[in-house]
C-alpha cells in the first residue's frame, strides 16, 4: 500500500514527448509541459478521500488535484503552480505526500487520500492546526494546507525533530507571505504537544 | 485644556456627554513623545488612545479570528468558491511582443466539445504590447476543454520587429560617468581621506509578485440582471465599481466577494481584465464562469516590481556631513505602470533623483508592495553606507549623525539589541580562519506613510443575547483585517473578544478601503472605536429608558454597567434589556489629525556569511526595529514585519526576472525557475515593535505592511559590503555577481 503512485502526470508527459525538449529555454520548456494532454478514456475510479468513498468516471488527464477541488469539492489543497514547484496542493496518498498537482486520478485507484480537511476541523482540530493559529504561522492561509500536511508526515515518521529536519520537511513548500519562521516555531509546538500527549 | 483622565485607567469609562471639545493626548514613544490638540474637528469622535492608555486587549497576542478556518482547510477562498453549474474559463495569449492581430477565427472553438462562451480580448487590428496579451477567453465544462478549445482558434499576428522588450541597455548607454572599480582590498577600504567624493551606479531587477492565489473571479449573471463576484481583489470596493463601470450597472447590481484571499501584495489593487473577461464570459454563456489566471499567466501579465538603475555622485567630510548629493534614476516599467523610485530623504543632506520611465515590450509594472522604495533605498543607502567607508566611519554612527530624533534612536535601541559592536568586521574582506567563511553586519532604515484616512463606515450592533457584530466591506489580505475589528470592538466596549463577530469581505457591508499603501488597519480602526462608542453609548440610553434611571448615573467599564460608579448590571443583563432590535451604530472615520510624525520610520541589521568560494551569501539574523503606531495585535503585527523581511531577502538574493532581449520572452514563467525564497534560507528574524502612538487618529494605528520591506535588500547588501571589502552594486546578490566582486578585489585569491 505504502508506495508512490505507479506513474505520475511527469512520467506521463515524459513518455508524450518531453526527452528531447531539455535544451530548450525554460519558457518553450514550460509551455510544452504545459499544454493540455490530451483527452482520454474514461475510467471507473474508486478511492477513499478524508474517510469518505468516492466512486465516478474519471478521464485520464484528470489529476488528483482537479479531482479532489472540482469533482469531489474539497477546498483543502490549493492549485498554485499546477506543476509541482510549490507544494500547495500536498495531500497524503496511502500515507506518503505527494503533489495533487503532479498526480494522475487514475493512478489512485483504491487508494487512501487524506487531505488537510482530514486530519482534524476547526472544532476538533489536530495539534498542528491549533499551534499554526496559535504561532500565528499563517497570513494569507493559502500555503497553509500544503504546509501542515508536510509537518504532519514529518511528525509521523520523527516525533522530535530538529530545526534543521523541519526545515528540510518543508522545503518543497512555498510561502509568499513569508511565514516559514513562525510554521518552524508551530511545529516544534505541535510536535511536544504530541509528544506529550503520546506519553500520557 | 482638560485632562483625559478616563483614559489613564485601564478600564474605558464611557463619559455621560460627549468628549470635551478639546482634548490633548500624548503621542510618539515612550521618551521621546509630546501632547497633541486632537478633537477640534471633530466633537462627535470617540475619545482618542493615547501613549499613556492601559489596554486590556489591544497590543496582546489574540490568534488570528480565521487562523483555524484556514488551517483546517475549510475556509473558502474565492478560486475555491464553486457554485452549482459552474464553467471553467482560459486565456490564450499573445506569442509576440509587438505588432497587431491581422487574423482571428474562433469558429472552432465556439463549436468545440464542452464550449460555453468565448470572449475576445485583443480584436482583428488592435495592438498588441507584450507577450503575455490576452488575446480570447473561453469558458467551457472543465478548465482542460477550455483548453483544448484554446488552441483550435486561429490568430495571425501581423508582428512588428522593432520592439524593445529591455530597453535597460539604452538608459546604460547614457548614464553618467562612474568611478573605477576598486582593484583591490586596499583601495575598497581606501580611507583616511579629508573627504569621499563617489559617482557609482546601482541596478535593480525585475521582481514578480506571484502571490499563491492566483488573479481572478468568479462571476455570474442573477435572473434580475445583476452581477455577483466572488473575487481574489485588495479592493472589494475598488472591483464592484470597475465592474459596474464595466457592465453598465449601478454600483447596487453589482456584488462583490472576498471572504478571505491568497495575497496580492499590490498587484490585485485593479480588477484587471480577466475580471471583466470573466463577467463577460458569464453573460454570453448564462451560467457562472471560473476564471482563474494560470502560473504562466501571472508572470506574463499580472504585474511586477519594475527594474531600476541609479547614478548617484555624493561627497562626504570626515566629519560625517553629507556635503553633496547628485542623483539620476531610470524605472522599466514594461508597456505601462510606473517605475518611479523613493530615496530616504530623511537624511541630511540626501536629496530625491531625477527620474525617468523607459517603457518596453513587457507586462505592465503594478504597485508591488511599497513601490519604488526597495529600488532606491537599495541606491541610495549603498552610496551611504560607502561614504562611510570611505571616510572610515562605523555605518551606524555616520547615520545616526544624519538622520531624524526617531531615527537616531531606533538605530540605538537596534543596535544594542543587535550586537552590532561585535558583529561589524572591523576588517572587511579577511575571515579569522584562512579560507573561512567572510563575515559582516550591515544595516539601512525606513520610512513609509501608512497612516491610512480614506473615509469609511463600520458598522457595530448589540444584540440581546449580549454578541456583538461588527461589519465592514473590505478585504483582509493576509494581515488580519478580521482580527482588528475584533480587537478594536472589544477594547472599547470593555467586552471578551469571544463576544465579537466580525464580518468583512462582503460589499453589502459599509465601505473601507482598499488594501494598498499600508491604510487597512489605520483606516478602519478609528472608524471600528467609533462604532463601538456610539454602540455602547446607546446601551446606556436604552438601559436608562427601561430602568427610568436618569442617564447620567449609569455608565460602562470593563464590560459592566455601574451606576453611580457602582457594579450595576454584567454586560449580558444590560443586553437583555435591549429589545428585540439590536442597537446598531456606524462609526465613521474622521480626518486626520497632525500625528506626532508623518509616516513611520524603522531600521533594519542584517549579518551574513559569504563562501569566498561560491559566493553564495548566507544571511544569518536579521533584526527591524520598527514604528507601528499603536499595536492592535501583538502576533499579526509582528507576522507582518517577519513577511516583509523574508520578502525583502527574498528581494536581495534571489528573485529576479530573466528576459531573452531578442525574443522578447520572459524566461522562468513557473515557480521552478523563478527562485523565490524557501525553508532553508531563512535566518533568525527578530522583530521589534518600536510601540507608539502616533496621534493621527482615535486608535494612534499606523499601517505596517509595506515598511519593512524597504530597507532589507540594502541591508543585506551593505552587509556583504562589510563581509566581502567591495561592493557589490546589482540586486539579486547572486552567486556570480559576489564571486565577480571577490577575485577582483583578492586578484583571484583569498
Ligand atoms: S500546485 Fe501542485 S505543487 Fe504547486
Ligand atoms: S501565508 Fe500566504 S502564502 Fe503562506
Amino acid at each position: 500500500m505504502d508506495s508512490i503512485p505507479p506513474f505520475s502526470r511527469r512520467t506521463f508527459l515524459k513518455g508524450l514527448s518531453l526527452a528531447p525538449l531539455t535544451k530548450l529555454p525554460a519558457e518553450v520548456l514550460h509551455e510544452r509541459r504545459h499544454a493540455p494532454l490530451p483527452a482520454g478514456e474514461e475510467e471507473i475510479l474508486q478511492l477513499q478521500v478524508d474517510g469518505q468513498e468516492w466512486k465516478g468516471k474519471v478521464e485520464a488527464r484528470t489529476t488528483l488535484l482537479d479531482l479532489l477541488r472540482n469533482r469531489i469539492g474539497n477546498t483543502g489543497p490549493k492549485e498554485v503552480c499546477d506543476l509541482g514547484a510549490c507544494g500547495a496542493c500536498t495531500v497524503l496518498l496511502n500515507g506518503r505526500t505527494v503533489n495533487a498537482c503532479m498526480t494522475l486520478a487514475l493512478a489512485c485507484q483504491g487508494a487512501t487520500v487524506v487531505t488537510v480537511r482530514g486530519i482534524g476541523s476547526p472544532r476538533y482540530p489536530h495539534p498542528l492546526q491549533e499551534a499554526f493559529v496559535e504561532d500565528d504561522a499563517l497570513q494569507c492561509g493559502f500555503c497553509t494546507p500544503g504546509m501542515i500536511l508536510s509537518a504532519f508526515a514529518l511528525l509521523e515518521r520523527n516525533a522530535n525533530p530538529t530545526r534543521r529536519e523541519i526545515q528540510e520537511a518543508l522545503a518543497g513548500n512555498l510561502c509568499r507571505c513569508g511565514t516559514y519562521t513562525r510554521i518552524f516555531e508551530a511545529v516544534e509546538r505541535a510536535a511536544a504537544e504530541l509528544r506529550r500527549r503520546r506519553n500520557k | 485644556m482638560s485632562s483625559p483622565n478616563n483614559l489613564e485607567k485601564k478600564d474605558e469609562v464611557f463619559p455621560t456627554s460627549p468628549p470635551s471639545e478639546q482634548v490633548s493626548i500624548r503621542a510618539g514613544f515612550p521618551g521621546l513623545s509630546r501632547m497633541i490638540e486632537t478633537s477640534r474637528r471633530n466633537p462627535n469622535d470617540a475619545p482618542p488612545w493615547s501613549l499613556d492608555t492601559k489596554f486590556r486587549i489591544v497590543g496582546t497576542e489574540v490568534p488570528r479570528l480565521d487562523g483555524l478556518a484556514k488551517a483546517t482547510g475549510v475556509a473558502v477562498y474565492p478560486s475555491d468558491f464553486r457554485p452549482p453549474k459552474l464553467l471553467f474559463a482560459a486565456i490564450l495569449r499573445s506569442p509576440i511582443p509587438k505588432g497587431k492581430v491581422a487574423e482571428i477565427d474562433i469558429s472552432k472553438a465556439e463549436t468545440a466539445k464542452g464550449v460555453l462562451a468565448v470572449a475576445v480580448a485583443t480584436n482583428k487590428g488592435r495592438q498588441v504590447r507584450y507577450v503575455g496579451q490576452e488575446i480570447v477567453a473561453v469558458a467551457a465544462e472543465t478548465r482542460a476543454l477550455a483548453e483544448d478549445a484554446l488552441a483550435k482558434i486561429k490568430v495571425v499576428f501581423d508582428a512588428d520587429e522593432a520592439f524593445d522588450a529591455d530597453p535597460i541597455q539604452k538608459a546604460k548607454a547614457k548614464l553618467p560617468e562612474v568611478d573605477a572599480l576598486p582593484a583591490s582590498l586596499a583601495e575598497a577600504g581606501a580611507n583616511g581621506k579629508e573627504e569621499a567624493v563617489l559617482r557609482m551606479a546601482f541596478e535593480t531587477q525585475v521582481q514578480m509578485h506571484h502571490p499563491l492565489e492566483p488573479h481572478g473571479v468568479t462571476a455570474w449573471f442573477k435572473p434580475d440582471g445583476s452581477l455577483e463576484v466572488w473575487a481574489s481583489t485588495q479592493g472589494t470596493f475598488m472591483m464592484q465599481r470597475s465592474m459596474a463601470q464595466a457592465f453598465r450597472l449601478p454600483p447596487s447590481r453589482v456584488h462583490v466577494m472576498t471572504p478571505v484571499m491568497g495575497g496580492g501584495f499590490g498587484s490585485k489593487l485593479q480588477a484587471g481584465i480577466e475580471a471583466r473577461l470573466c463577467a463577460e464570459l458569464a453573460m454570453e454563456a448564462g451560467r457562472p464562469v471560473h476564471l482563474f489566471v494560470d502560473r504562466r499567466g501571472q508572470a506574463l501579465a499580472m504585474g511586477n516590481r519594475p527594474s531600476s538603475l541609479h547614478w548617484i555622485r555624493a561627497k562626504a567630510n570626515r566629519q560625517g556631513k553629507i556635503l553633496d548629493w547628485e542623483a539620476e534614476s531610470y524605472g522599466f516599467p514594461g508597456f505601462a505602470g510606473s517605475g518611479r523610485v523613493a530615496y530616504p530623504t530623511f537624511y541630511r543632506g540626501v536629496r530625491r533623483p531625477r527620474h525617468r520611465d523607459l517603457r518596453g515590450n513587457t507586462g505592465a509594472a503594478r504597485a508591488f508592495r511599497a513601490p519604488g522604495h526597495p529600488q532606491g533605498f537599495f541606491a541610495a543607502e549603498s552610496m551611504i553606507d560607502e561614504l562611510a567607508c570611505r571616510i572610515g566611519m562605523d555605518p551606524l554612527e555616520f547615520r545616526i549623525k544624519n538622520v531624524d530624533p526617531i531615527h537616531a534612536m531606533q538605530l540605538k535601541m537596534g543596535a544594542k539589541a543587535f550586537g552590532w559592536k561585535q558583529r561589524f568586521n572591523p576588517k572587511p574582506g579577511r575571515s579569522p580562519e584562512p579560507g573561512g567563511p567572510l563575515r559582516g553586519a550591515g544595516l539601512a532604515c525606513t520610512r513609509w506613510g501608512g497612516m491610512g484616512g480614506a473615509r469609511a463606515r463600520v458598522l457595530c450592533r448589540i444584540h440581546q443575547d449580549g454578541t456583538v457584530e461588527v461589519r465592514n466591506g473590505a478585504q483582509d489580505i493576509g494581515t488580519g483585517t478580521r482580527t482588528v475589528l475584533a480587537v478594536v470592538t472589544a477594547e472599547t466596549l470593555g467586552v471578551d473578544i469571544k463576544r465579537i463577530r466580525a464580518h468583512i469581505g462582503d460589499t453589502r457591508d459599509p465601505a473601507g478601503p482598499s488594501s494598498g499603501g499600508s491604510t487597512t488597519t489605520p483606516t478602519l480602526a478609528p472608524a471600528i472605536r467609533h462604532a463601538a462608542w456610539l454602540a455602547g453609548k446607546e446601551l446606556l440610553d436604552r438601559i436608562a429608558e427601561q430602568k427610568r434611571l436618569p442617564r447620567k448615573s449609569l455608565s460602562l467599564k470593563g464590560g459592566k454597567i455601574l451606576k453611580d460608579q457602582k457594579a450595576f448590571l454584567s454586560f449580558e443583563e444590560a443586553c437583555r434589556l435591549i429589545g428585540p432590535e439590536p442597537i446598531e451604530a456606524m462609526g465613521q472615520r474622521y480626518r486626520n489629525w497632525r500625528g506626532f510624525a508623518g509616516g513611520v520610520a524603522g531600521c533594519q541589521f542584517a549579518e551574513v556569511e559569504v563562501d569566498p568560494e561560491t559566493g553564495i551569501v548566507q544571511v544569518k539574523r536579521i533584526l527591524a526595529v520598527q514604528d507601528c503606531g499603536t499595536v492592535i495585535d501583538k502576533k499579526t503585527t509582528e507576522s507582518q514585519v517577519i513577511g516583509a523581511i523574508i520578502q525583502g531577502l527574498s528581494y536581495a538574493l534571489f528573485e529576479e526576472r530573466l528576459l531573452d532581449a531578442k525574443l522578447g520572452r520572459v524566461l522562468g514563467t513557473d515557480l521552478e525557475h523563478y527562485r523565490i525564497a524557501g525553508s532553508m534560507e531563512m535566518p533568525e528574524i527578530i522583530p521589534i515593535l518600536n510601540k507608539g502612538c502616533n496621534g493621527h487618529n482615535n486608535t494612534g494605528a499606523a499601517g505596517i505592511g509595506e515598511p519593512p520591506t524597504i530597507p532589507t535588500s540594502a541591508a543585506i547588501a551593505n552587509a556583504v559590503r562589510n563581509a566581502i571589502g567591495a561592493r557589490v552594486h546589482q540586486l539579486p546578490l547572486t552567486p556570480d555577481r559576489v564571486l565577480a566582486v571577490i577575485d577582483r578585489i583578492h586578484g583571484g585569491k583569498q
